[in-house]
């Protein structure tokens, strides 16, 4: 069932826009986790050589799971001007693949070698659409837009800006100074010197070279309106690079005699996903696993930051309205991503409202059950991704190698400059030896 | 038919990887350390990590 054309223009954004649905979905899962109604969520359990392990006890609360998101995204596509049952239709095979994700992301032996869901899901969607074709009973489902923005909007409320008092200066001069740096240079060289015909393709490798790998390229990309071929692009080279850095960097560090702790400090401003740094850091030893990822924590919650200043960057410059009678504020408003109110609003309540009231820990616990809710939306909107992408479109998006080059300069960019600063910060330079 | 060669690629893929961790000396360490200490190698994302707040203490 399907509302008349033009019925849906004629109600509130507030209702039609994902951006808004992303807030509205994001904000009841959250609300209900914080409120105790939901004490759990269920998940693709862990497995080695019996893959019927990681389904162990799970089959049904994973049913439960997959029928509770098709009921509230089914219901947002149908408020939204949608159909419910189109949409149900669709998408418990895309949950299933999901779940096919998770399984193979779960298996001992590749989750050690820090290649996620994200990689299985996009190679799943990708596969997919690319051989048979994505059916077309299954494309309502495939409602990346909305995925993405629900995950980020739970990220958000992970992002605990109280910790940065508690956090220290060496990380925040580290993960604080360094970042901002690689982004503007990466921005500039890609757009003036490789000339890289689509700016927003450039802010998201830059993001997922600087801050935070995937998840910073997700919210830039949002924040940016990047095209799905250009967020896989990014995606993909971030998630191929971090596993070949996760390897090397320890091994170089050692085999060069560097000062573990400083070593730490360079892995946690370096490597792009939060295991991968912990991983990293780890094989230099206990107390360097703690600076890595301090130095990524801090660098984490420039997300919401970056992403943000992204948006407003874009409305005001990139995509700006030319011949709008509108006043510029208006303009700025309408054209805004709103999902990210969600987002940073998350992040806020989260900081100075829910952990002064109910203290760390139990924040903690409700951290743990929405950022399994974030990686399962993170996860549906990588399959739908996959499913959307048509690999001549995505050889499109290399340009001759360009993108590539962008990464590689702006990595090594990145790896001296955090080198640097993490020498000044960890090496007894600017502040006293840990 | 492209979908089963497909398949069959992603099957080898998914199947070379859980073998990282015989990679050769260095090269395999931090596999291997992931696997021993069952850690979280894979997380896109997260804001603890066990000891951190002692860390930040001890300075």
């Amino acid at each position: 069932m399907t509302d008349a054309p033009g019925a849906s223009a004629q109600r509130s954004t507030l209702l039609t826009s994902e951006d808004w649905w992303a807030i509205w979905l994001g904000g009841l899962l959250i609300a209900l986790t914080a409120a105790g109604v939901i004490t759990g969520v269920a998940g693709v359990g862990r497995w080695t050589g019996d893959p019927t392990a990681a389904f162990a006890g799970q089959i049904l609360p994973i049913a439960v799971l997959g029928i509770g998101f098709a009921l509230i995204t089914a219901t947002a596509a149908q408020i939204m001007g949608g159909s419910f049952i189109v949409h149900q239709t669709g998408f418990i095979p895309l949950f299933l693949l999901a779940v096919v994700a998770y399984f193979v992301a779960n298996q001992a032996g590749i989750r050690a070698a820090g290649v996620g869901y994200a990689f299985w899901a996009l190679l799943l969607g990708l596969l997919i659409s690319n051989t048979v074709g994505t059916p077309g009973w299954l494309k309502p489902a495939i409602r990346s837009e909305l995925y993405i923005k629900t995950g980020l909007v739970l990220l958000g409320a992970e992002i605990l800006f109280n910790r940065i008092l508690t956090l220290g200066l060496p990380g925040l001069f580290v993960a604080w100074l360094v970042t901002p740096i690689v982004i503007f240079f990466m921005y500039r060289y890609g757009t003036r010197v490789l000339k890289i015909a689509s700016p927003s393709l450039v802010i998201v490798i830059a993001a997922a070279t600087s801050v935070c790998g995937v998840s910073a390229a997700i919210a830039v990309a949002a924040a940016a309106r990047a095209k799905k071929d250009e967020l896989t692009l990014a995606v993909g080279m971030t998630l191929i690079f971090t596993v070949i850095m996760m390897v090397l960097m320890p091994i170089g560090i050692r085999a060069i005699g560097m000062d573990p702790i400083v070593g730490a400090a360079w892995i946690g401003g370096t490597v792009d996903a939060t295991g991968a740094v912990v991983a990293a850091g780890a094989m230099l030893g206990e107390e360097a696993e703690q600076v890595a990822a301090v130095v990524k924590m801090i660098q984490n919650i420039l997300i919401g930051i970056v992403a943000f200043l992204v948006a407003v960057y874009w409305v005001t410059n990139v995509e700006k309205a030319e011949g709008s009678t509108q006043p510029a504020a208006m303009q700025i408003w309408i054209r805004f991503p709103k999902f990210i109110l969600g987002f940073i609003g998350a992040s806020l309540v989260f900081s100075f409202v829910l952990t002064p009231m109910m203290g760390e820990k139990a924040v903690t616990d409700i951290l743990d059950l929405t950022s399994d809710f974030r990686s399962w939306f993170f996860c549906l909107a990588f399959v739908s991704i996959g499913l959307e992408s048509n690999m001549k479109q995505l050889m499109g998006q290399v340009q001759g190698g360009r993108p590539i080059q962008l990464y590689l300069v702006g990595q090594t960019f990145n790896v001296l400059l955090t080198l640097a600063a993490a020498y000044l910060a960890f090496g007894g330079v600017l502040f006293d030896r840990v | 038919m492209r979908l089963v060669i497909g398949l069959v690629a992603l099957g080898t893929l998914a199947f070379g990887l859980a073998q990282a961790n015989r990679l050769p000396g260095t090269l395999g360490e931090t596999v291997r350390g992931n696997l021993a200490a069952d850690r979280e190698a894979t997380a896109l994302f997260y804001t603890e990590v066990n000891g951190w707040e002692d860390w930040t203490a001890r300075r």
